[in-house]
């Protein structure tokens, strides 16, 4: 994995003394820090140099997020999400961007700001979780934190994951999942979890992780990192998503499964994902210009209900209904979702009806129970 | 500049003695001379002179490039003409660009050939660019837009003579990162057939991603192998129909299961029989898994007599295959 080091840091005022800033500070002692009025100054400084994508990304920016952090996450709100099976999923942007190249992320598509941004008032972001579980204290909440930024790949220069986990630690109606594709788990050894954080992984086959996921680290590396965290007793969660169709897709994807399983006790595997590449229109033709040689814009791919570009209906059912076989067989107490898929699908794959989103999200929380 | 006091006096100059080659202030293309300027002169000969500069060796036009090769194509030796006597190439660039922005609609390209000397030439700075110029030129001011132009400006010859002529400017700009052979195929294909922008884009996305499928195998192979270069040289069809068979063989070559499930789906609805005031759609991509039936009536027999028909078509085989499909 290519480990992020910037070649500059901008620090908006109001967090410059903030702990998390103060990490970054000591961890990047050669980097020049600038001082910024406001992130959303960079908004008009970025429209007028206009960085590529990979420019923008040399350029990390500290700033105070002003926002709500905690959001559903939009699978399940969006107008687009509608008829989709969901899982109750939260999500707080404690980031946003992401210095891996992954020739599919949306982020490319998506994000109006350049720039590696990190939101350093965390404590705003604890106290605005405290606040909900407390008042919302019959609920469960799962809560991931990498819908915007890969949840632990800045984490040695930020050690954002120290207060998080220690802050979930304390509460029994809600979870904390990270997802990445990097081998960054060394902040997290150690900690106090209590089993509410989820330490989880996006995985693919050698041959699509080698030819489309840049930066990351390998599979092998990512599995060497997720056992590591099982043996400090995290709770691993892995998601096949986006799941690749090509010739060989079958073979490749029992193997990766059975690495999986040969590495992690499917005991310490409490809930597993499946999605199927999807790509707007536009994403696709950024991929074509980035990533010439991907071969993922070439896949028999057709708009769908939402707009998205998915693979024709028949290639996804059979992609995500042998999986699911397949992983049921190696890991029968492993609950398995499928993310981004309609209800009806849900239904083809799993040949039961798609349970609502509140009972999905509670019984994959009830798997952490010890 | 004042045209009085800055020219020298209205004068007839020999065309020999102009190098039109010299462009510097130009925004039309070399080949770019409208018929109707053409009959004009052909007819009443140069009625407004055009603009020229000296320099140590012969005459530069600063304006009226059009007039200038337009009077020479049709055979004229002389033609009116005020010279300059100064001005730096920056006055007399924006003096013709002016003359030209107010006294017709620019093209694309000219558009596109203005923005690319302003900054590069004129030495203007992206802002001024968007802010100013972009909406001076009718164009949307932002970077994107600008950026398209200064790509579109430094297209090669032969794109920039297809835009001019039938191509779209995006789909040019895309050509450009092409082989040849593609660029050659799209071409003629998009010039034979008269394709609009929709028609391009589905022409230009298909055949580049078939071909990249394909480890970027050769287009006219391709164009062989499914059997497209054989429908544009059918005599007896329009070019609408040729596109429309076309589209559908490149297509089931780009989509090749959704294709099958297309014509099974037409097979299967062929042997259903329904009378022509049904009609049954399959989902688009069959995405859903509902069927869309519609019916048209004039009074309740009829209604009833299309009632007895779903009853014979919800029981039939063809009808269980196409929910298989769904």
């Amino acid at each position: 994995m290519k480990r992020y080091r910037p070649e500059r840091v901008l620090v908006e005022e109001a967090v410059s003394r903030s702990h998390i800033a103060e990490n970054v500070r000591k961890r990047l002692p050669e980097v020049p820090f600038e001082s910024i009025e406001s992130a959303e100054s960079l908004l008009k400084r970025s429209k007028r140099w206009s960085p590529t994508i990979a420019q923008g990304k040399r350029v990390l920016v500290l700033s105070r997020h002003r926002g709500r952090f905690f959001k559903p996450c939009p699978a399940g709100t969006s107008k687009a999400g509608a008829g989709n099976a969901c899982c109750n999923y939260f999500v707080v942007n404690y980031a946003s961007n992401c210095h891996m190249e992954c020739s599919y992320c949306y982020l490319q598509d998506y994000l109006n700001l350049p720039y590696m941004v990190i939101h350093a008032n965390h404590e705003d972001l604890l106290s605005e979780l405290e606040e909900t579980f407390r008042e919302r204290p019959l609920e469960s909440f799962r809560v991931g934190t990498g819908e915007l930024a890969d949840s632990l790949a800045l984490d040695p220069l930020t050690g954002y994951s120290r207060p998080l986990v220690e802050f979930f630690a304390s509460f029994s109606n809600a979870a904390l999942e990270f997802k990445t594709k990097s081998d960054c788990i060394e902040e997290l050894i150690g900690l106090e979890h209590r089993g509410r954080t989820v330490v989880s992984w996006s995985i693919s086959p050698n041959a699509v992780a080698r030819g489309e996921e840049h930066k990351t680290a390998s599979p092998t590396q990512r599995l060497r990192a997720a056992s590591r965290c099982a043996q400090a007793g995290y709770p691993i969660v892995f998601h096949f998503d986006p799941i690749v169709h090509y010739p060989e897709w079958e073979k490749d994807y029992r193997r990766l499964l059975e690495e999986i399983f040969d590495t992690i006790p499917p005991a310490c595997i409490p809930w597993v994902s499946l999605g199927a590449l999807r790509m707007t229109a536009g994403l696709k033709e950024l991929i074509r210009e980035r990533f010439p040689r991907s071969r993922l814009p070439l896949g028999e791919l057709v708009p769908s209900r939402d707009g998205k570009l998915r693979y024709f209906k028949p290639i996804r059912l059979e992609m995500l209904s042998k999986m699911r076989r397949w992983i049921e067989a190696a890991a029968p107490r492993t609950r398995i979702y499928t993310c981004m898929e309609s209800s009806a699908v849900f239904q083809r794959v799993f040949e039961r009806p798609a349970p609502d989103e509140r009972t999905l999200g509670d019984s994959l929380l009830l798997q952490l129970q010890p | 500049m004042d045209i009085v006091t800055d020219c020298e006096p209205l004068q007839s100059i020999a065309l020999a003695d102009v190098d039109a080659a010299q462009r510097t202030f130009a925004v039309s293309q070399p080949w770019q001379v409208s018929d109707v300027l053409l009959q004009s002169i052909d007819s009443f000969g140069v009625l407004c002179p055009i603009l020229l500069r000296r320099s140590p060796q012969c005459l530069q036009i600063v304006h009226g490039f059009q007039r200038f090769e337009a009077a020479r194509r049709c055979g004229r030796r002389e033609m009116p003409a005020l010279i300059c006597r100064g001005g730096d190439d920056r006055d007399l660039f924006l003096r013709a660009l002016e003359e030209n922005r107010t006294s017709r609609p620019l093209s694309r390209l000219e558009k596109a050939t203005a923005l690319h000397k302003l900054k590069l030439d004129c030495d203007f700075s992206e802002e001024k660019l968007i802010h100013e110029w972009l909406p001076l030129l009718g164009l949307k001011p932002d970077r994107y837009s600008l950026n398209q132009q200064l790509r579109l400006a430094e297209l090669p010859e032969p794109l920039k003579k297809a835009v001019d002529a039938f191509l779209e400017p995006e789909i040019a700009l895309r050509l450009r990162e092409r082989r040849a052979p593609f660029q050659d195929l799209v071409l003629r294909t998009t010039a034979q057939l008269r394709l609009g922008i929709n028609k391009q884009r589905e022409l230009f996305g298909m055949l580049d991603e078939i071909c990249a499928g394909q480890d970027d195998a050769s287009p006219d192979e391709l164009w062989r192998e499914v059997g497209a270069d054989s429908i544009l040289a059918q005599e007896g069809l329009g070019p609408s129909e040729k596109w429309t068979r076309i589209n559908r063989l490149l297509r089931k070559r780009r989509y090749p299961l959704l294709s099958k499930h297309e014509e099974s789906f037409a097979l299967l609805r062929t042997e259903l029989k329904m009378p022509p005031a049904m009609r049954l759609q399959a989902p688009r991509h069959f995405e859903d898994e509902r069927l869309a039936i519609s019916l048209s009536v004039r009074n309740p027999k009829e209604l009833d007599q299309l009632a007895q028909e779903l009853r014979r078509i919800a029981g039939s085989d063809p009808l269980r295959g196409i929910f298989e499909l769904l």
